[in-house]
């Protein structure tokens, strides 16, 4: 077994994880379906590339920016535009989230081209070798980013007095609302939040892949396929299916042919669908688990 | 009631077929804009969005540039009356099915009866399908895997040489820095253009003496290339060809350098030729080499843009950067049709097709001279250039050398 593929694989599948937690979240409380999250992601991406290039802002350092921005984007988005088509059911929710994601594509094309546009920090390329297996400096700090900002949003979502709200808005909205949680506010600020960490997630993805337009488009089968294996609503679900993935992917491109990756990660997602319906973590309904 | 409504059914889908045919025979030739000017109403369905996105906007800059510079001049003349150009745009998001739908809307709806092709052979195939179904004349830039041509069309026309050369100077080029480079890998994402480079520069690999230790595909979304690279490291190959278009050539450069893979030489279709791909990759792209179909260098000559030089310059004016070869192989799609319709002194689609059969023009993208097949053979094979503090530089052929190349890679 080659250590370096299985390491590509998980450094890989940490990004993953953390760009799926966003939509699994809004899924598993909101029970929206949510195609505009390629595009916050897209979003995050250009925030870092442009505090970077302009300012020379270390990529890391750009986090905490791109998740407040973000949030605040997404708060206003909630309480503005899907809060008045919630009630129309799924596939209202799909078509608005999916204009919205042609919008804020569009407007990020005309504000800022198709140029592809990459963050290249001094320490970039370097890395340190285990083994014979070169771990890259960069993908091992996203790496860790990743599951830190995981262990946050759990440590918020089961120890806060706001995110056992979001949990108990999950399980039953109008339950929740009888016992004095202001659900809108809540929905509101669980789309922010998902909007925050795949912000995060874009980012850290700016450092490794190059940044255009189109780039949360082909993250968003990713996450797709990342939530349905982890379960919708789990964090720790989505981290691990995002793991899954990688080192799927990794295995297959480099022992079975790499041109069969997307066709075995989208098996996976149909076996998964036939006997697990519920993702490997997630539960029979509804809910964010810790 | 049943019956009826079958009948009237019949009816409507008879009497649309009707109409579809009638507007597909007689369509209008031109149209008159609103200062009372003759129009030629041009389609262009190009990829502004997606992953093609970059390469899509550098052909519409192509095409522009010709279109101001044949309107300033007056027009094109037919027959003594001047008609200008206008050039209607769809955008196709880079997806081949789309690119057809716009394409049949440009010929039914905008009753266009000349398309300028979209980016990338792929979606030509899709695109030049719907315009020989319409009898409608392509003329496409862009676009040079070889089954493309080998479909019978007749309504399509290419100005690139065939693709499976395309990257063989590298190989020609590696022979004389060094003759110990033996070892090639060759990696293409799973696209029609690609695989026909691919394809090509193994065969001529393997002829050549070279050992090919890697070759292999992958999906043309594909966002991560760093087990292929790992396989490839592994092989120990010396020198490593990427067949893709600009995203893929920009990861592989930077897959490579995370796990520090360093071959002598690193070459791919498509990045020294557009800004972007130095632009992105900083002082990583230092000595990377890359096919070029055309440079500003070439001594070519003609009479709408003046030489090679000459429209880098008016080029440079219009954008404020250097041109690259997509765009002055758009704006010399432009000219063959210019010239085409001059000649054949007509805008009847089989008149202008006829006389571009026989079309042999001088420009300054090189000679134009269509076989049967409607490949451009005026020109043949490509140059190689090479990543050199910051600037393009040709290294290949001899005769176009503007400097030694950097070898091996840093």
């Amino acid at each position: 077994m080659d250590w370096q593929v299985i390491i590509n694989g998980l450094l890989l599948g940490g990004l993953y994880g953390l760009a799926a937690i966003g939509f699994s979240l809004i899924w598993g409380v909101m029970n929206i379906v949510d195609l505009a999250q390629g595009a916050y992601l897209t979003l995050g991406a250009y925030i870092t590339f442009w505090l970077f290039n302009l300012w020379g802002v270390d990529p890391f350092l750009t986090l905490p920016i791109s998740a407040l921005v973000l949030f605040g984007l997404g708060y206003l988005i909630e309480s503005q535009i899907i809060k008045r088509v919630l009630r129309y059911g799924l596939v209202m929710m799909l078509v608005v989230t999916y204009g919205l994601n042609l919008l804020l594509q569009n407007a990020m094309l005309v504000a800022w081209s198709a140029d592809y546009r990459s963050v290249t920090p001094a320490y970039s390329g370097a890395g340190l070798v285990i083994g014979g297996a070169s771990i890259p400096y960069i993908r091992l700090a996203l790496f860790i980013a990743a599951l830190l900002l995981v262990g946050l949003l759990t440590f918020f979502l089961s120890r806060t007095r706001m995110g056992n709200a979001i949990r108990a808005t999950s399980l039953n909205r109008l339950a929740a609302s009888f016992v004095g949680v202001r659900t809108d506010f809540i929905y509101a600020l669980t789309y922010g939040l998902a909007a925050a960490t795949v912000g995060m997630a874009g980012s850290l993805i700016s450092m490794v892949y190059t940044v255009s337009p189109s780039l949360g488009g082909t993250f968003m089968t990713k996450i797709f396929v990342v939530t349905v294996l982890g379960g919708f609503g789990s964090i720790s679900g989505a981290v691990v299916g995002g793991l899954i993935l990688g080192v799927t992917e990794a295995l297959t491109a480099s022992y079975v042919a790499p041109g069969l990756m997307n066709a075995v990660s989208f098996i996976m997602l149909v076996l998964i669908l036939i006997f697990r319906p519920q993702g490997l973590f997630g539960k029979q309904f509804y809910g964010v688990t810790n | 009631m049943m019956r009826r409504f079958v009948i009237y059914l019949m009816l409507v889908v008879v009497s649309a077929a009707f109409l579809l045919t009638g507007c597909g025979g007689k369509a209008d030739q031109s149209a008159v804009d609103d200062k009372g000017e003759k129009v030629i109403k041009i389609g262009a369905s190009l990829s502004f969005t997606g992953q093609m996105s970059r390469e899509g906007t550098l052909t519409k800059q192509g095409y522009d540039l010709w279109q101001k510079t044949v309107n300033n001049a007056g027009g094109i003349n037919v027959n003594g009356e001047k008609y200008k150009v206008e050039i209607i745009y769809k955008d196709d998001q880079s997806d081949a099915q789309r690119s057809a739908k716009l394409t049949e809307q440009l010929i039914t709806e905008e009753k266009v009866n000349y398309l300028l092709g979209p980016y990338s052979s792929g979606i030509s195939a899709a695109t030049a399908a719907i315009a020989e179904k319409y009898n409608k004349l392509t003329i496409v830039p862009l676009a040079n895997a070889p089954s493309l041509y080998e479909n019978g069309y007749k309504n399509l026309f290419g100005v690139l040489p065939l693709a499976t050369t395309y990257l063989n100077g590298v190989l020609d080029i590696a022979k004389t820095l060094d003759p110990n480079l033996k070892k090639v890998a060759i990696i293409s994402p799973d696209a029609l253009f690609s695989l026909s480079v691919a394809e090509g520069a193994k065969q001529y690999a393997e002829t050549n003496g070279f050992e090919v230790v890697y070759y292999d595909k992958y999906p043309a979304d594909a966002k991560d290339l760093s087990s292929m690279i790992t396989k490839i490291k592994g092989a120990g190959a010396q020198i490593l060809l990427g067949t893709g278009y600009l995203a893929d050539g920009v990861l592989a450069v930077r897959n490579a350098k995370d796990l520090g893979y360093k071959p002598a030489i690193m070459a791919f279709t498509i990045a020294t030729s557009i800004p972007d791909f130095r632009k992105s990759l900083g002082a990583d792209a230092e000595g990377v080499m890359g096919g070029e179909w055309w440079t500003p260098n070439m001594q070519w000559q003609g009479d709408i843009f003046g030489s090679a030089g000459d429209y880098a310059q008016l080029f440079k004016k219009e954008f404020g950067e250097e041109p690259a070869y997509y765009s002055a192989a758009a704006s010399v799609t432009g000219i063959i049709l210019q010239k085409a319709i001059e000649k054949a002194g007509s805008l009847e689609v089989d008149a202008v097709r006829d006389t571009m059969r026989g079309l042999d023009i001088q420009t300054f993208w090189g000679p134009i001279r269509f076989n049967e097949k409607g490949v451009n053979v005026g020109t043949s094979g490509a140059a190689v250039s090479q990543i050199q503090n910051g600037q393009v530089v040709v290294i290949w052929p001899q005769e176009l050398q503007q400097n030694k190349p950097i070898f091996p890679k840093p």
